[in-house]
């Protein structure tokens, strides 16, 4: 899979499914902070959990507490980067 | 004067709440525990979206409790007008903030915490719902710890459970005073990284949880997958029409009876001058309301309800979601449409979840497109007795199911056609998003959901179609037993009507029935059969199996029936919804365009069907 992989830092809609990475940063975005009210804000891990039949939107586990769907062209204005070791989880 | 006075102290003494929480925490169950009330909650997040307020008495107090929309954050779950205005009234404070959060997710409930404590005056209380999910997890939750760490009491709670509410209460009671005084926010804003942070470090000191997780499960992936995602929705919607026919059937032909059976008794006790009116007008039209509406109804809406209680429909709109895409629509569209399957005045009021302005708009304007339960029973009616009267016997429970369904994926499609229209040419602009929490799958509280939804739901709509059929249908009936040149006047209209019905395959009183009933959409049939009646054909359509005759004795074919039931899908919206619509909206345009839109619709389907039965008539 391509990767427009910079400092390893990469947009979430390319992460693959069932793999966890951490928020870095949120791109501008139309709707004004929606995405950080959702709960996407940098330093929360997230996963790609799973697809809708037509491969979008993407359902992405948050902190490893809720599950929140986003189409592709809205993922890609978060940028994220794997987790160094071990994927880290959060449960609470 | 003495009491008025008494009264007014205790108003002022009054001690307010706000409920505040992540969406899906449970909220509106939280709430209608507290105060009694029968708030209806939905396992998605958005479905509180006014603030709903409720009063409880707890040790001779007076509480008063608002309701806000769910949030992840402080600021926005209070901009909300209402909300505000009180909060501008006592300067924020004397007021106390219930901060809820989920037991499995404590993380996010203690970050909104945190939030609320930099930004707000006025105390807060911590109150973490689901223990009962989260201890089955394994999850430990410390609370005494958690409270002195943050600040503020903490008490862990399942909602169900009365005894937990009253425990609840009673913090609430202890420690109002010292928490409305009002407090200075306590520390500068800090950024919703670093607070995230000391949330995760605050909840690895107080709690304690096993390191699996359980939120992405089989479910999702067997229900969101390419090969049966949208096969298993489509079954599962199959299966509540199929129940819903199938077990309709049989109270509504032993209600019909039931009632046939009582009249002449009551014919007997009302003086002749009267007789027609009450017991041909009033009382056939109200009977024939419950007995054809009711059953199915009571056994759709608990079942779909159930569904929407386990957290289904946002997967439907997960799955849907790529269609409304297309249509330049967000998929949260999908449960305004569900909501509206339910009344479509309450669909209309629902769209305030989309997230502008232009969709929505377009999500009021097609609203009206998914038959509402009024409409629903009558296609389920006639698509029982018409359609399953002309297939062989071991068809006909399975006939009407898909031919109801095959009309609901119709109206689904109509309605993104509609959208797609208007967002490419009225309303323009605007990059759609889908941004939504997907909620865990919860077990529904069965028994409890159903009567609730039957108490809820289905009573207080019938009991709104009775209210408007009687007067109707005296109406009705005058109109037809009122001869003008020796015609009953019914009839007389009707005629008029008659050119433009043969023109798109129906009749002149098929039209009249749904002029006549703009008040309610439940009314159609029975002003329909009185039509028929008054006409002559029959004097007594009361029983179910009568109708499919008189129903063939008025010429009907099958093209009459479809077409019917087009119109019965797309004419106008009932007059509760158009009032709706104007209040939600304030704009005529968007009113004219909800009156014309299923209009244009529906005529223009009702002209193809009848050009390509004639086309068919023709070849053979």
């Amino acid at each position: 899979m391509f990767l427009s992989e910079k400092n390893g830092v990469f947009p979430l809609n390319e992460l693959d499914r069932g793999s966890a990475a951490v928020i870095a940063e949120i791109k501008a975005e139309p709707g004004g902070g929606r995405l950080a009210e959702m709960g996407f804000v940098p330093g929360e891990t997230v996963q790609n959990g799973f697809s809708s039949p037509a491969g979008d939107p993407t359902a992405y586990l948050l902190g490893g507490c809720s599950l929140v769907a986003l189409r592709n062209s809205e993922a890609k204005n978060i940028l994220v980067k794997i987790i160094a070791e071990q994927k880290e989880r959060c449960n609470i | 004067m003495k009491l008025t006075s008494f009264k007014q102290k205790r108003a002022a003494e009054t001690r307010r709440l706000y409920l505040l929480g992540n969406p899906n925490v449970g909220k509106s169950t939280v709430f209608n525990a507290m105060t009694g009330l029968r708030q209806h909650t939905g396992n998605w997040s958005g479905k509180t979206v006014d603030a709903a307020r409720g009063k409880y008495t707890y040790n001779d107090r007076e509480y008063e409790l608002t309701d806000l929309p769910g949030t992840h954050s402080v600021n926005s779950g209070f901009s909300e007008e209402s909300v505000t205005a009180d909060s501008i009234a006592d300067g924020g404070q004397n007021a106390v903030t219930l901060i809820l959060a989920d037991a499995s997710a404590l993380k996010r409930g203690v970050a909104l915490v945190l939030e609320f404590l930099e930004n707000r005056n006025g105390g807060a209380v911590l109150c973490v719902n689901f223990c009962d999910i989260a201890e089955r997890r394994g999850i430990k939750i410390n609370f005494e710890k958690l409270s002195d760490v943050l600040g503020i009491p903490a008490v862990g709670i399942t909602a169900k459970k009365r005894g937990d509410i009253n425990r609840l209460k009673e913090l609430i009671d202890k420690n109002y005073d010292s928490l409305s005084k009002g407090t200075a926010p306590r520390r500068s804003r800090s950024a919703p990284e670093a607070q995230l942070k000391r949330a995760g470090e605050i909840c690895a000191e107080c709690s304690d949880a096993p390191a699996s997780n359980t939120a992405c499960g089989l479910a999702d992936r067997v229900l969101t997958s390419r090969a049966f995602g949208i096969p298993i929705m489509l079954l599962f919607f199959a299966g509540i029409l199929w129940l819903t026919i199938e077990g309709a059937n049989y109270p509504s032909e032993l209600l019909s009876r039931l009632f046939g059976y009582i009249k002449p008794y009551l014919a007997a006790c009302v003086p002749s001058p009267v007789k027609g009116i009450l017991i041909d007008g009033i009382y056939g039209t109200v009977t024939w309301i419950v007995a054809v509406m009711l059953p199915p109804m009571a056994i759709f809406f608990p079942l779909f309800t159930l569904l929407e209680d386990a957290g289904f429909l946002p997967r439907i709109a997960f799955n849907l979601d790529r269609c409304y895409a297309r249509c330049g629509m967000s998929g949260k569209q999908c449960l305004t449409q569900c909501m509206g399957l339910g009344c479509n005045a309450v669909g209309v009021c629902g769209c305030r979840i989309m997230p502008d302005e232009k969709q929505r708009t377009i999500a009021v304007i097609t609203n009206s497109l998914i038959p509402c339960n009024g409409r629903f029973a009558i296609l389920i009616s006639l698509s029982a007795i018409f359609i399953g009267s002309m297939v062989p016997d071991h068809l006909a429970g399975l006939m009407p199911m898909l031919c109801v369904l095959i009309l609901i994926c119709l109206a689904f499609a109509v309605s993104w056609g509609a959208s797609l229209f208007f967002s490419k040419t009225l309303f323009r602009g605007g990059e759609a998003v889908f941004a939504m929490e997907l909620p865990e799958y919860r077990r529904p509280e069965i028994l409890k959901t159903l009567a609730v939804s039957l108490i809820t739901r289905t009573i207080k709509i019938v009991w709104r179609a009775i209210l408007v059929s009687a007067p109707t249908g005296a109406v009705i009936w005058l109109l037809a037993n009122t001869t003008v040149g020796g015609v009953p006047a019914l009839t007389r209209l009707s005629m008029l009507l008659d050119p433009a019905g043969r023109l798109i395959g129906v009749d002149g009183f098929i039209l009249l029935a749904f002029i006549l009933s703009l008040p309610a959409n439940e009314i159609t049939m029975p002003i329909l059969i009185m039509g028929y009646t008054a006409a002559g054909a029959m004097t007594d359509a009361g029983s179910l199996s009568n109708l499919s005759a008189l129903l063939s004795q008025n010429g009907w074919t099958l093209l009459t029936a479809v077409n019917m039931m087009l119109l019965t899908l797309f004419h106008w919206p009932c007059a509760t919804t158009l009032i709706t619509i104007y209040k939600e909206t304030k704009s005529l345009k968007t009113l004219a365009l909800s009156f014309l839109t299923p209009c244009v619709i529906g005529i223009s389907l009702c002209l193809i069907t009848k050009l390509l039965a004639n086309a068919v008539l023709l070849i053979v």
